[in-house]
């Protein structure tokens, strides 16, 4: 009896050690580590959200670009990090493709996610003088020519060029029937695009947007949910029966084995700093997209899209 | 408010000073600069937020020849193409010589480029869609081998040139996408930083050339301590050189434009392509600054050419801009000129303004604040310098392996440098094999290696052309020239 005791002595002891650890967190500045460089949509929003973080927290937020290895150093210093809650980051897309994690070694299950924070739908994007006025069109021209269109967007298996599997795949397609031209980036292949080199772009709404308004590209569809709000007048694939979204996405997350509590009022913080003003006006100018879920929705959001993206990995072999 | 406002002045000045410190220290670069300034540009008005910003893009390149004069270490890649030279001109005359020479000829490169901006930035851009992998293919290998003709001694210009290239495979295929020469290290799978290697071949491999020359030549070479002002050096030797290279300097500036404003390739390849047809032309060392100076600078208004009229960025400092304009809720294209006139006119206005009063007053900041550095005597300065190189290369990925990566990469520059390898034909092959690379490879998956399609686009043949003529015009200059001296 006395041992039983004693036992529950030790473990009220150390639940209320972890409570109050957990009321105390934080003391000290946080660090919010970015794997990418200075200037791209995770540094410009990693910037504009940290001061508003910090005022929610009580504690300065601190951004750090730890850039270098395609983002592998970055995203390993996060999840290397010591898991107390003053070491979290953003991590992007990459977590789940298939490639990048055989060869960085990182994988999802390295980090504890904590709020999704963005979404970047991708669109297909044509010339303004391609043959094709609809998707539909665009669909059963490539069923009729597999092989004779070639499209582009970034490196082969890199992230757009899932979003092209994944839609092949939706359509009853093999990778061979739209094949893919590795570019260095989005501009890149975008001035591919333009220049007839390719016949179909595979990138983010916002990277396209300027070359469409400008009349120099048309967006056939987007891979979203529902319609995009700045452009009402273009299908998502869904519409069109086609099962298929794919966004590039930023996700706060700290290192794995990070306390629940922490973890849980990192969350609240999150969910309240999305909702600032100044940074909603900040990110609605930019072009990205507000796309919050909170700690649990955002955990079955990177499990599922993880299971979406290994399913392709044997489509690119 | 305007750009003319007050306060819009102040912007440009400090923007200015704030970009040539970057720009003249290694491992930080202009597009640290810029985006560092992002947070807080986007709480200001546009009109003071431009300001700053044209301000710091306009000397953020040029400022990176400051380094290059004084200690040989070019502040940003575009100024490698010729810190040779540079850093000859300010050893043997005077720093305040040779920034003379650059400042003016950036000043009135970057003039000219603005005017082209103004002129034709619509109709441009429609030249800027004939350019494919091919024509980009073409018009890289146009530097290459431009490059490698202007090496005094063509067999050591093509090694050194194969070195760089060889450094630059390690890393991500930029085609396929898999690792290559990482040994496993997560470290290299991005690559070697290009700004690392910049600093470890011209910055370590200096200080470590000068050590170990020192006993050999104990004279401790005492410097004539100039006997004119650093403004008449400046304005007055400087103004009357770039007075005399007027036709070059305008050649090279509409050359430096125009490369600029293709999407993607920017002010390292103009300052490249122009500054090596000026070593093909056998240009003294004072024809080869001022060439890669004023088309660099030009290339930086000419990446605005695309950027402003199509959305597409033409390197990585406009793409931060463009993102810029979109947080403003401004957007490029055509509507931009129909829309908002007003805004583009005084953009342009305080582009001009900017090369012409924030170029020459920086870089005679800089001019002076070198010419009394330089009077320390090196051996004590190398320890400094040293350091510099360190945290520059921290800075750029606060990584330490950069600082491993540094060293073996600063010894690889000691040993080149001491078998007469020419170090600029290394850079060289660092920043154009992965893009020749990266075009060849493009363009062959594009055509399932039908060979033929290099030659089925009007302006890849003329380019291609080019090329061939460039070659067989250089082997029979060098064996006309190789006669002579062989009877």
């Amino acid at each position: 009896m006395k041992r039983v005791f004693g036992i529950l002595a030790v473990v009220a002891v150390l639940a209320l050690t972890l409570v109050a650890l957990g009321q105390r967190y934080p003391v000290r500045p946080i660090t919010l580590i970015v794997p990418w460089s200075p200037g791209g949509s995770t540094d410009l929003t990693a910037r504009s959200l940290a001061p508003v973080l910090g005022n929610i927290l009580g504690q300065p937020v601190q951004v750090v670009n730890r850039t270098g290895g395609g983002g592998a150093i970055g995203h390993a210093a996060i999840a290397q990090g010591d898991p107390n809650g003053y070491t979290i980051g953003i991590i992007t897309l990459e977590v789940v493709l298939p490639a990048w994690v055989n060869q960085t070694k990182i994988n999802a299950d390295a980090f504890t996610p904590i709020a999704l924070l963005v979404l970047n739908p991708v669109a297909i994007v044509v010339r303004k003088d391609a043959p094709w006025k609809t998707a539909q069109e665009f669909i059963a021209d490539i069923k009729a020519n597999p092989g004779k269109y070639k499209a582009s967007g970034t490196a082969r298996a890199g992230s757009y060029d899932y979003a092209r599997l994944g839609f092949l795949k939706k359509i009853g397609l093999k990778d061979a029937a739209l094949p893919w031209v590795p570019a260095q980036g989005a501009a890149a292949a975008l001035q591919e695009l333009i220049s007839g080199g390719i016949n179909v772009a595979f990138v983010s709404i916002g990277e396209a947007s300027a070359l469409v308004k400008a009349g120099e590209a048309r967006y056939l569809a987007f891979m979203t949910d529902r319609r995009f709000p700045a452009f009402p007048d273009v299908p998502t694939l869904k519409e069109l029966g086609v099962d298929w979204t794919f966004a590039s996405f930023l996700m706060a997350a700290a290192p794995k084995h990070t306390l629940p509590s922490v973890a849980r009022q990192l969350d609240q913080a999150f969910a309240k700093a999305v909702q600032d003003p100044e940074f909603v006006r900040f990110m609605n100018n930019a072009n990205l997209v507000i796309n919050h879920l909170n700690f649990d929705q955002t955990k079955a959001f990177l499990a599922e899209r993880n299971r979406a993206m290994a399913e392709l990995a044997d489509e690119l072999k | 408010m305007s750009f003319f406002s007050l306060e819009s002045f102040l912007a440009m000045m400090l923007g200015a000073l704030y970009g040539a410190l970057f720009g003249s220290l290694p491992g930080l670069t202009a597009t640290l600069a810029i985006s560092l300034f992002i947070p807080i540009a986007i709480f200001l008005d546009p009109t003071v937020a431009f300001s700053a910003i044209i301000g710091i893009t306009a000397t953020a390149i040029f400022a990176g020849d400051i380094g290059a004069t004084a200690m040989r270490i070019p502040g940003t890649p575009a100024s490698a193409a010729y810190t040779e030279e540079i850093h000859q001109i300010g050893k043997e005359r005077s720093p305040a010589f040779a920034l003379g020479i650059s400042a003016l000829s950036s000043a009135l490169g970057s003039l000219v480029g603005v005017v082209i901006l103004i002129g034709g930035s619509l109709g441009l851009a429609q030249v800027a869609k004939q350019f494919s992998s091919f024509e980009y293919f073409w018009l890289v290998l146009l530097g290459i081998v431009s490059g490698v003709f202007a090496s005094p001694s063509m067999a050591k210009g093509l090694i050194a040139f194969g070195v760089g290239m060889l450094i630059a495979t390690i890393g991500y295929d930029p085609a396929l996408g898999t690792p290559r020469f990482n040994f496993g290290n997560p470290n290299l799978l991005g690559g070697i930083s290009f700004i690392v290697a910049l600093i470890a071949f011209f910055g370590v491999a200096e200080v470590l050339n000068n050590i170990y020359s020192y006993h050999k030549s104990h004279q401790p070479a005492e410097k004539p301590i100039p006997k004119r002002s650093v403004a008449q050096e400046f304005f007055g030797a400087g103004g009357r050189l770039v007075w005399k290279e007027r036709r070059l300097l305008l050649r090279s500036s509409l050359l430096g434009t125009f490369i600029g404003f293709l999407p993607g390739a920017g002010s390292d390849l103009a300052a490249w392509i122009s500054s090596n047809f000026t070593r093909l032309r056998r240009g003294s060392k004072e024809q080869v600054t001022l060439s890669g100076a004023s088309s660099n600078n030009a290339a930086v208004a000419g990446t605005w050419i695309p950027a402003l009229s199509l959305g597409i960025p033409g390197d990585t400092l406009t793409a931060i801009v463009l993102g810029m304009f979109l947080t403003m809720g401004i957007t490029p294209g055509p509507d931009l000129f129909a829309k908002n006139l007003g805004f583009v006119v005084q953009l342009y206005m305080a582009f001009i303004l900017a090369s012409l009063l924030m170029m020459p007053l920086v870089g005679y900041l800089g001019a002076a604040l070198i010419s009394t550095l330089l009077r320390i005597p090196m051996r004590l300065l190398l320890g400094a310098v040293m350091g510099l190189c360190l945290v520059g290369a921290y800075a750029i990925n606060r990584n330490p392996f950069d600082l491993y990566l540094l060293v073996v990469l600063g010894l690889l520059g000691l040993l080149m440098q001491r078998g007469g390898f020419p170090v600029g034909q290394l850079i060289l092959g660092m920043v154009l094999g992965p893009l020749l690379e990266q075009y060849l490879m493009m363009s062959l998956i594009k055509t399932q290696w039908d060979l033929t399609a290099f030659f089925s686009r009007p302006v890849a043949v003329v380019l291609a052309v080019c090329n061939l003529l460039l070659i067989v015009g250089m082997l029979w200059l060098r064996g006309q020239r190789a006669r002579p001296n062989n009877p």
